[in-house]
């Protein structure tokens, strides 16, 4: 027996089936791709960016693209590129982080409401009713300008309204997997029902939950960007593309990729999402579930 | 027979078990009035077509009846003495998965997709026997094998899409097995599988209870099945157990006109083939519009005024052998 164990070949983990299956999405593939680089670019900007994003040069205020400064310099001489390459912290910390945190609240809200149900589900399913009354954009730019300007005021906003797409999502996948006989089976194995919510339901609910954290990332840096830009978020000198975008519209004409170059991010960045989003809705779909999560 | 000594109180005794469900339309008494013992060692069929309340009785007796919309509403299981419908849920989840283990119909979706095959075989050994680490799956690796699934160290670290619905019912019995659990509840333990698997299967769970001297409590509306592995035999209709008898008594002379009927609608390849089946008429009773007195009399071909007027009670007709039904009748 043990050395039949010693020459087994080592089995691929779920989450790398799952990977293999998004790579064979060339959309995803693609989408993959560009987050690695808008990534790496985040985190090496320090060493990428051909200036400080920071420091002004009045003598050379909104000075078209050269070989000095590729995308030209803002209207207090900053450099564009730099600043653009630092813009992408901005983006990401703030759509990654927000999203985490509104996954958390939406999927420990949505698993309570779906697994307990009565009044639990009640009172969570109505206040999630209440908020999807709101426009999201809306909703929150009028939190941000309550809370006042500031990254992390958009954070919480965005939070307070994104849970409750996730709880939503959550509560349906409940509603179906606690029914299902391996759930019954788990209790007839005496398991306590916070064990059986926990290893049980919550895993096999995940799955419409990872599809839609890729889209809600894109979503997230969309709607900073927007909330950016209408001069809540991110407060000067801080660079992000919302901002830069809207401080670049002034000057169109004098700079154009002053403009063009934060909306090209944007652009970019979020498609890159949504075509990642795709790819694991595909990976995941429920219907392959029976036959695992890999078929040619 | 093989009734146990009669000092030995039965291992389960459960008496007078009613559920209720509420539905739109209003209240459905699934299982009404109940009573029956397992002994040690026993294997007992429960017998009954499809919403005769066969499966609502084995759920009940580990309260695993959801609620709402389901209701016990009256009745006790006593196991070893002590009445489950009365514990607390504390003590009724050290039974359940423990001392009394359920083995469930659908072997395509009574194991969770998502944690592997190792982790749920384990899951209530390390629940009820706090075994962890290296004995947990030497347990495990021990139990596979007992139910014959190929290199199961290997196998532990599999998740369930990997097996097929027969290896699977293997897992689920080894799972039911674990804890050398007192009973059994067996739940169409093989409809969704081929008749080959199924005799296997069974014949697992036949040796794998002998072994241990587990009672074994088997659901089905195969009566193939349960002239075959079963001691004793319930036939239910319409949430009642309308007869009672060791398998052999059942087969040699059944007594009620449904167990007679059911007989003589199934193929045997003991009697002339001459004899054609026997379907019997009607259809069962609407759960929500019983027929008055006893439910079988629409459909009974030996009944008389009074079947529709009272309910019979449970007589006793031969050792062993209990009818309801106010006629006597020789099959």
């Amino acid at each position: 027996m043990t050395d039949i164990v010693a020459i087994v070949p080592v089995r691929p983990s779920g989450a790398s089936l799952v990977l293999r299956a998004v790579l064979r999405h060339r959309l995803a593939t693609y989408g993959l791709i560009v987050i690695l680089l808008f990534c790496a670019m985040a985190a090496l900007a320090p060493w990428i960016a051909p200036y400080n994003p920071y420091e002004q040069d009045l003598y050379a205020v909104l000075s078209a693209p050269s070989a000095a400064h590729w995308f030209g310099t803002d209207n207090l001489g900053r450099d564009l590129l730099s600043r653009t390459i630092y813009g992408a912290r901005v983006s990401l910390l703030f759509g990654i982080g927000s999203t985490a945190l509104s996954t958390a609240l939406g999927v420990a809200l949505g698993l309570i409401a779906g697994f307990r149900g009565g009044w639990v589900d009640g009172l969570i399913m109505r206040v999630t009713d209440a908020f999807l009354c709101f426009p999201p954009l809306i909703f929150i730019l009028a939190t941000s300008a309550a809370l006042g300007p500031g990254l992390h005021n958009v954070v919480l906003s965005f939070t307070l309204f994104g849970w409750t797409g996730f709880a939503r999502i959550i509560r349906g996948q409940v509603l179906l997997v606690r029914e299902l006989p391996y759930i019954e089976a788990a209790r007839a194995s005496g398991l306590t029902p916070h064990r059986i919510m926990l290893a049980h339901v919550l895993p096999n609910t995940l799955a419409p939950v990872i599809v839609a954290v890729t889209i809600t990332v894109g979503l997230a840096i969309l709607a900073e960007s927007g909330v950016s830009f209408l001069g809540l978020g991110v407060q000067p000198p801080t660079a992000s593309w919302g901002k830069e975008l809207r401080v670049g519209f002034t000057y169109l004409e004098a700079v154009p990729l002053f403009s063009i170059a934060p909306g090209l991010m944007i652009t970019l960045v979020v498609i890159a999402f949504n075509f990642l989003g795709d790819g694991l809705r595909d990976a995941l779909d429920p219907r392959l579930k029976g036959a695992g999560p890999v078929r040619k | 027979m093989t009734a146990a000594p009669a000092a030995e109180p039965a291992l389960l005794r459960v008496r007078d078990l009613a559920v209720e469900f509420s539905t739109a339309e209003g209240r459905v008494t699934a299982v009404d009035g109940v009573s029956f013992d397992l002994n040690e060692g026993e294997i007992l069929a429960l017998v009954g077509e499809s919403g005769c309340g066969k499966s609502a009785t084995a759920l009940a007796l580990l309260r695993l009846i959801a609620e709402p919309p389901g209701r016990i509403t009256r009745g006790s299981v006593e196991f070893r003495g002590h009445d489950l419908l009365r514990a607390s849920a504390q003590e009724i989840r050290e039974i359940r998965g423990n001392r009394i283990a359920m083995v469930f119909q659908e072997p395509m979706t009574s194991l969770n997709p998502v944690l592997s095959i190792g982790r749920q075989v384990g899951e209530p050994l390390r629940l009820h026997k706090a075994l962890d680490g290296a004995d947990l799956v030497e347990r495990c690796v021990a139990l596979l094998e007992s139910v014959s699934i190929s290199e199961p160290r290997r196998r532990l670290a599999d998740f369930p899409h990997r097996f097929s619905g027969g290896m699977r019912q293997r897992v689920m019995i080894a799972m039911g097995m674990g804890c050398a659990p007192d009973i059994i509840i067996a739940d169409e333990p093989t409809t969704a599988l081929d008749v080959t698997i199924q005799a296997q299967l069974l014949e697992l769970l036949r040796e794998q209870v002998q072994r241990y001297r587990t009672a074994l409590m088997l659901i089905t509306h195969n009566l193939g099945v349960v002239a075959r592995y079963a001691d004793r035999v319930n036939v239910m209709y319409a949430g009642r157990i309308v007869e009672s008898a060791s398998a052999d008594d059942l087969y040699a002379g059944p007594r009620h006109p449904y167990t007679i009927g059911l007989l003589q609608s199934v193929p045997r390849l003991d009697r002339p083939a001459a004899n054609r089946l026997q379907p019997i008429r009607g259809q069962p009773p609407d759960a929500l519009a019983m027929p008055a007195g006893c439910a079988f009399h629409p459909r009974c071909p030996f009944a008389v005024a009074r079947c529709a007027v009272e309910a019979p009670a449970s007589r006793r007709v031969g050792e062993g052998h209990d009818v309801a039904c106010w006629v006597d009748v020789d099959g």
